[in-house]
């Protein structure tokens, strides 16, 4: 069964120009178990599909069009209350911000026990053992449970929140740059782990990161967003080996490999295009190297390049 | 921590000493005869001889500073020229007093200006937001004295509800019959003008500084994994923002509790509550120096103890802060 359903996802903030539409039409699934990355540059929209799907976006912020259907529920039609119940309990988030996120006068343990006795009918004594079980899980040591957060390393407050993130036993997390602060060791062991984790626990992954290399080497599927829109979605391979788009082109292009051919970085000439202004045309076809005139006034349409490879040009 | 504490006392004795030698040359630079200044006016030419031989004032001034140093050093702080009693005497008759009015008017403006400044950041922009700090704004930029005249009249004068002076009614204290909890009630019913007048002035100061630290709080990472967990409102607003928002509110206690004795004075006066900021008035404007002497060192002292509560509050507050 298809665990999340985003169909033709539309977000809005109101700003003091008007409203400026972070996030336009924007359709993928999960399966139990699967992953999914986003991709794609700072204020993509990438982020704020994930506050959406959390129900958190900030008070400027709305969704104008679309479902989000988890486990065929749709999230849209949701009381406050009943969008509260199903908040770490169904979807739990490991974020962006992983050095922040932890409140500095509580104890570690103290914060995720807080968030198990919330949604499960245990005491404070169960709940306790199960984050004794977690910390096992993620690979602390149990007796630094009653640390403040200031006593942990980067690494390990990284590794609280994923184990906070397992502690109801979710089938959605929704993973926001969890591993950016970090150092490129310390990343590769935790992308490990939260592999690991997500197959023992059959837990579907929405993995967010303006990364393409680390989304490639964790997740089945590949969204690449640009403007708000997603551009091309497909499977890991076919989207990192065989990019179509010219904007996952040039993403795939301006990060460095470490086991291929010595070849220049290429940046991304020019900026994109500002959501205030309603855009008619294709939203990438200012920086693209493949531009028609045409491209400017038609808006695009999904193409099939290949089994479950869709790309949204008109020209690929 | 028990190392910080004993250091920080260090710093307390030495600052001490600091103020002890400022109001030693202080006192002798004052115009006029150090002699007439210490001894009291009103007593006999060989009264006076025999006083200032105990004083030392005949001495040169190294040793009489080293007499001054002493007399404190063992708690012997002179007798007051109006009471006739041992300063010390005088002091611990009337701190009490201060220290009932002060310390219940700063816990009460703090508890309301917590609560309420943690509702106005809650309700940012709202008429409750508004209503608070229009609130908050108003009171605190009073006029104390002006404020506790006008509380004297209406309350007072023409509502009659509250006795306007004095901290009890000899009635009620003379009858052998009272009760202790007929006593209590008394002070309290005295108490109740000028702790309405400290509690207005300072609620306000607390109510807007919680409400900014607040604010701030509730921009930090810690409050959106809150509300991801699925936390209440409540919950979020009182376990997680309020703990953080306290810390800036602990340093604002702390220094109303710091100038609590001349801050008070004020009030004291108007409504002749018998506490030490009265006295400090009333020993200057009357040249009870010895007193007055005392007074000073009085507030030196309490203004350098609530710093160390402050700090050492802080670390317990604030799992970061360590000493």
């Amino acid at each position: 069964m298809t665990l999340l359903d985003v169909q033709n996802l539309s977000i809005g903030y109101q700003t003091a120009e008007g409203l400026l539409q972070a996030v336009e039409g924007v359709s993928f699934s999960l399966e139990a178990g699967q992953s999914l990355g986003l991709v794609g540059e700072s204020g993509c929209g990438k982020t704020t599909i994930g506050m959406a799907l959390m129900g958190l976006l900030p008070p400027n912020g709305r969704i104008t069009g679309g479902h989000v259907l988890l486990n065929g529920r749709d999230l849209r039609e949701l009381t406050e209350e009943e969008m509260r119940q199903v908040r770490w309990k169904e979807v739990a988030m490991i974020f962006q911000a992983a050095m922040n996120a932890l409140n500095p006068v509580q104890r570690v343990g103290d914060q995720m026990i807080e968030a198990i006795v919330e949604h499960q009918p245990v005491s404070k004594a169960q709940a306790r053992q199960r984050v004794e079980g977690l910390y096992q899980l993620v690979g602390m040591p149990v007796e630094r449970i009653d640390d403040y957060p200031h006593q942990y390393s980067g690494g390990m407050k990284q590794r609280a929140i994923i184990a906070m993130a397992l502690a109801n036993k979710p089938k959605l997390i929704i993973a926001d740059e969890p591993t950016t602060a970090l150092d490129v060791i310390v990343q590769d062991q935790i992308l490990q782990e939260t592999k690991n984790l997500q197959h023992e626990f059959n837990i579907g992954i929405i993995f967010i990161s303006h990364d393409i290399s680390i989304v490639a080497e964790v997740c089945q599927t590949i969204g690449v967003m640009y403007a708000g829109q997603l551009v091309e979605i497909g499977g890991a391979e076919q989207v990192f080996y065989d990019p179509r788009h010219p904007y996952t082109k040039a993403l795939v292009a301006s990060f460095p490999t470490l086991a291929g051919e010595r070849k220049e970085l290429k940046p991304i000439p020019g900026e994109p295009p500002h959501l205030i202004n309603a855009i008619m045309g294709c939203r990438f076809c200012d920086r693209c190297p493949r531009s028609e005139a045409q491209c400017k006034l038609d808006r695009p349409a999904w193409q099939q390049v290949a089994a479950g490879h869709h790309v949204l040009c008109d020209h690929c | 921590m028990k190392r910080f504490i004993i250091k920080r006392m260090a710093q307390v004795v030495v600052v001490l000493f600091l103020i002890l030698t400022v109001l030693f040359v202080l006192f002798r630079l004052a115009p006029g005869d150090p002699v007439e200044r210490m001894v009291d006016p009103n007593l006999t030419l060989e009264e006076a001889e025999h006083l200032v031989e105990q004083l030392g004032l005949k001495e040169p001034i190294l040793t009489q500073y080293g007499i001054y140093l002493k007399n404190f050093a063992m708690g012997h702080f002179g007798h007051s020229f109006h009471y006739g009693q041992p300063v010390a005497e005088v002091i611990w008759e009337k701190l009490p007093n201060t220290i009932l009015l002060f310390t219940t008017a700063v816990i009460l403006a703090a508890l309301v200006g917590v609560s309420w400044g943690k509702i106005a950041a809650w309700s940012k922009g709202k008429w409750k937001d508004l209503a608070f700090t229009v609130a908050a704004l108003v009171t605190h930029t009073l006029f104390l004295p002006w404020l506790a005249l006008l509380l004297v009249w209406f309350f007072g004068y023409r509502l009659e509800w509250f006795p306007i002076t004095g901290m009890m009614s000899e009635e009620v204290w003379l009858d052998p019959d009272t009760a202790w909890w007929q006593k209590a009630w008394d002070v309290g019913y005295h108490m109740m003008l000028p702790l309405l007048t400290l509690f207005l002035i300072h609620f306000g100061s607390y109510l807007l500084v919680m409400r900014s630290s607040m604010l701030d709080t509730l921009k930090e990472d810690y409050i959106v994994t809150a509300r991801a967990k699925g936390l209440s409102e409540k919950a979020i607003r009182n376990r997680h923002a309020a703990p953080n928002a306290m810390l800036p509110v602990v340093t604002s206690v702390g220094l109303s509790l710091a100038f609590s004795i001349n801050g008070g004075a004020l009030t004291e006066t108007v409504f002749s509550w018998p506490g030490i900021g009265r006295e400090l008035v009333f020993a200057v404007s009357h040249n009870d120096y010895p007193l007055a002497q005392a007074c000073f060192l009085l507030i030196a002292t309490v203004v350098l103890f609530s710093n160390v509560v402050v700090d050492v509050l802080y670390a317990y507050l604030d799992p970061r802060i360590r000493y």
